[in-house]
């Protein structure tokens, strides 16, 4: 029977990889799901919060890790050895309904379930939760409780398209169409700052009618890819003007030079187009560029075998043809791999995985750590 | 060997506990930036994380301290 193997490495103080210790390790390692031998459900998505790590499997189970302290894992840290989860704990189902969304951001996540119901869980001093003014914990004063997930008010009419956190802000794309956000506005990241510098509850976020077709969460600004309009990005937040002319910029220059499909990355403080012309690859990329989280170019083997992208706070992995994952950018805590020269930054990709353990089937950047699950 | 400046941040976006005295924001290790008032009192603006070797420049002026001190006197 087929079985699924979760490796990672990187920042680990708080128990996040879920390997049952709090070493950073810049080596793959293997994460440990409490009380399952062998996952023989696929992971379909792994989000990681500033210090904690959800994984959603194929048939809606959601298996939590890492620091649990504000209740952002969904369990009730009053209860023995939930204050910190050194190993991948499955989160019960409510009500016995499937999950089908994670989100996670610095102290919280947010999470949907087959029916439509929205819950945020933990801490968010801006708006994080969602939950309403001023409600910034969903801790609960009871040790009887077993969750620390609250529903929010939000109808999501015939379900979401994807929902994703940066550390202080939420947006959700639902299945019509319509945007939606909250949390921190302080760079006017979902609406215009005049109006309010943290948003409570999920608001409509405005694009004059166009449809959109994606969107990313940086710290500081909200980008949104749009079907129609003047321009192909809206960006919302600080330096909003500059950074749509520079996204642009970046989006006439692939398409110029023929590559017609990418997709949209983002680590916190930078946005990147990942294209392909049908033969070969490249890396487009706007933002801070302080630890090379910008690629100027793809070494050649890579133009020609990079094939998935996932992005980390501040470090970016790639999953190539030949089923080998490497990562650049910011690698202090081992996310990027064994360092060979001095030094915190790598500018050009290093590999972290040489594809022998298993075929690959997700990747995920996270806070200073790099995911890998492979197929076995 | 000198890092280089992570990124600036502007004061309103740190969280400031008036019993500690610090100022701290995320950092992208997972752990939090941290300067103490009484250092940006001094004139210090850099933030800098216990975790790792990443710092931020804070951007404030004098007068943005004001209302943190007042928390104190409370």
């Amino acid at each position: 029977m087929v079985g699924y193997d979760i490796l990672c490495c990187g920042s680990n103080g708080n128990y996040q990889l879920g390997t049952g210790t709090s070493e950073d390790s810049a080596v793959l390692q293997n994460a440990v799901m409490r009380g399952v031998d062998r996952l023989t459900t696929k992971p379909t998505s792994i989000r990681c919060g500033g210090n904690h790590t959800l994984m959603l499997v194929e048939l809606g189970d959601v298996f939590v890790a890492g620091d649990n302290s504000k209740g952002q894992c969904g369990l009730n840290p009053q209860i023995d050895g939930q204050n910190c989860l050194s190993q991948f704990t499955k989160l019960p189902r409510l009500n016995g309904k499937r999950w089908t969304h994670i989100s996670a951001g610095w102290d919280f996540s947010v999470l949907i379930n087959e029916n439509h119901e929205v819950y945020a869980c933990g801490e968010g001093l801006n708006g994080e939760l969602g939950l309403g003014e001023l409600v910034t914990s969903t801790l609960s004063k009871s040790e009887e409780d077993k969750f620390t997930l609250l529903r929010i008010n939000l109808d999501v009419g015939s379900g979401v398209r994807s929902i994703k956190s940066s550390i202080h802000h939420t947006v959700i794309l639902l299945k019509s169409g319509v945007l939606l956000g909250w949390g921190n506005n302080k760079k006017g990241q979902l609406t215009p700052v005049s109006l309010s510098k943290l948003v409570w509850s999920p608001q409509t976020i405005e694009v004059d009618g166009n449809r959109v077709i994606g969107f990313n969460v940086c710290r500081d600004f909200t980008c949104i890819e749009l079907a129609s309009g003047r321009r192909r990005f809206r960006i919302l937040g600080k330096n909003a003007e500059e950074l749509e002319e520079e996204a642009h910029q970046m989006f006439q220059g692939l398409t110029e030079n023929g590559y017609d499909s990418f997709t949209v990355h983002n680590m916190w403080t930078s946005l990147h187009l990942f294209g392909s012309n049908g033969e070969n690859a490249t890396v487009s990329s706007m933002g801070n560029n302080s630890h090379s989280q910008r690629l100027e170019s793809l070494p050649d083997q890579l133009q020609k075998d990079a094939m998935v992208c996932s992005l980390g706070s501040e470090h970016g992995l790639f999953l190539t043809m030949s089923n080998k994952v490497y990562a650049w950018g910011w690698g202090e805590h081992g996310n990027c791999g064994v360092q060979k020269e001095e030094g915190t930054v790598f500018a050009t990709p290093n590999e972290i995985y040489d594809g022998r353990a298993g075929r690959v089937v997700l990747i995920q950047g996270g806070c200073a750590t790099s995911w890998v699950v492979t197929q076995n | 060997m000198s890092e280089a400046i992570y990124d600036q941040i502007e004061i309103e976006d740190f969280t400031f506990d008036a019993t500690t005295e610090l100022f701290t924001y995320p950092c992208p290790c997972g752990d939090r930036f941290q300067i103490a008032l009484v250092d940006l009192e001094g004139g210090d603006d850099i933030a800098v994380c216990p975790s790792c070797s990443l710092m931020v420049k804070i951007i404030f002026e004098s007068e943005d301290l004001k209302e943190y001190q007042d928390q104190l006197d409370m």
